[in-house]
C-alpha cells in the first residue's frame, strides 16, 4: 500500500515473512505534523499492521515531527496487539524529539530496518 | 504573509488558525533560526508545537481566527512570540492530549512565558544565539 498527502507525506506499508512471523513495516517520508499526522494513524491502523506479529515504522525519510507524529506512534504503541519497533538516525531532529519527550524507552529505536525487524522476530521468538 | 525588516532579524507573520498554517509558521521561523545563528531544529519543533496548541485549543468554542508571530534579537537572544485571539488557556477535559506540546517547549527554549486572557494567548520563547555559529 502506498499513499501521498497533498501536505507531502508519504506513506507505505508492506508485509515481510521472517522465519518468526510476519512484520509490517511502514515507511513513512516527509514532515509530520498536526496536518497529516492522523495519515500515519491511518496507515498504522491498517489491516497489515494489525494483523502482522510486529510493525516496524520506518522514519528515517521524516526530517521533521512534533508531538502531534509522536501521539500517533505512542497511541500505536499502546493499541496494537503486535510488538513495534522504530527506525531513526543517529543524531535525527526526530530521534531527539523521542528524547525530548523521553519515551526511548517505551518505543526501542533502532538504526536500520534490517535490525528492527531482527530484534521484532527475536521478541517473537522469546515469546513462544 | 511573512514580513521581513530589511537588514535586521525581524519577522512577522499573520496566518490563519488552521492545521497547514503549522509547517507555514515553522518553516519561516526556522529559517530565521538559521540565518541568526539559534538552534533551526529547536526553534521549529518549538513553533510548530505552539502553533498546534493554538489550531487545536484557542478556538474550541469559536470560529477560527487569526495566530500572529513575531521574532527580534534581543541582547544575544532570539525572542519568538506566537500569539492568537482565542479564547485563552482553559482546562480542556474533551483533549486526548498527553500534554507534550507545553513541556517540549519548555525543555527547548532557554526562557518561555505564557500570557493568557479572554483575548487570546501569547507563548513567549527565548533561544540562545550563537553569533559565531556558521550560517
Amino acid at each position: 500500500m502506498r499513499s501521498a498527502s497533498s501536505g507531502g507525506l508519504e506513506l507505505s506499508v508492506e508485509r515481510r515473512s521472517t522465519a518468526d512471523g510476519e512484520i509490517a513495516v511502514v515507511r513513512a517520508q516527509g514532515e509530520v505534523d498536526l496536518a497529516n499526522a492522523d495519515e500515519l494513524a491511518g496507515a498504522l491502523g491498517s489491516s497489515t499492521c494489525v494483523q502482522s506479529d510486529g510493525v516496524v515504522i520506518d522514519l528515517l525519510g521524516v526530517p521533521f515531527m512534533d508531538s502531534s507524529g509522536l501521539r500517533v506512534v505512542l497511541v500505536a504503541a499502546g493499541d496494537l496487539e503486535p510488538d513495534l519497533a522504530v527506525v531513526l538516525s543517529p543524531g535525527s531532529p526526530v530521534l531527539r524529539l523521542f528524547e525530548l519527550a523521553e519515551v526511548t524507552d517505551r518505543l526501542p529505536v533502532y538504526a536500520t530496518e534490517d535490525e528492527a525487524i531482527d530484534a521484532l522476530a527475536d521478541r517473537a521468538s522469546d515469546a513462544d | 504573509m511573512p514580513a521581513r525588516s530589511a537588514g535586521t532579524a525581524e519577522l512577522e507573520i499573520e496566518l490563519p488558525s488552521e492545521a497547514g498554517s503549522v509547517s507555514t509558521a515553522r518553516r519561516a521561523l526556522g529559517d530565521l533560526a538559521r540565518s541568526v545563528g539559534a538552534s533551526e531544529s529547536d526553534v521549529k519543533l518549538a513553533v510548530s508545537e505552539a502553533v498546534t496548541n493554538s489550531v487545536l485549543h484557542a478556538f474550541r468554542d469559536r470560529d477560527p481566527g487569526t495566530i500572529k508571530l513575531s521574532a527580534h534579537l534581543d541582547r544575544g537572544l532570539l525572542i519568538v512570540a506566537v500569539g492568537d485571539d482565542g479564547s485563552g488557556m482553559r482546562p480542556n477535559l474533551e483533549s486526548a492530549g498527553l500534554g507534550l506540546g507545553i513541556s517540549l517547549i519548555t525543555k527547548l527554549a532557554t526562557d518561555v512565558h505564557f500570557d493568557s486572557t479572554e483575548q487570546g494567548t501569547i507563548v513567549s520563547m527565548s533561544f540562545t544565539v550563537d553569533e559565531e555559529a556558521p550560517r
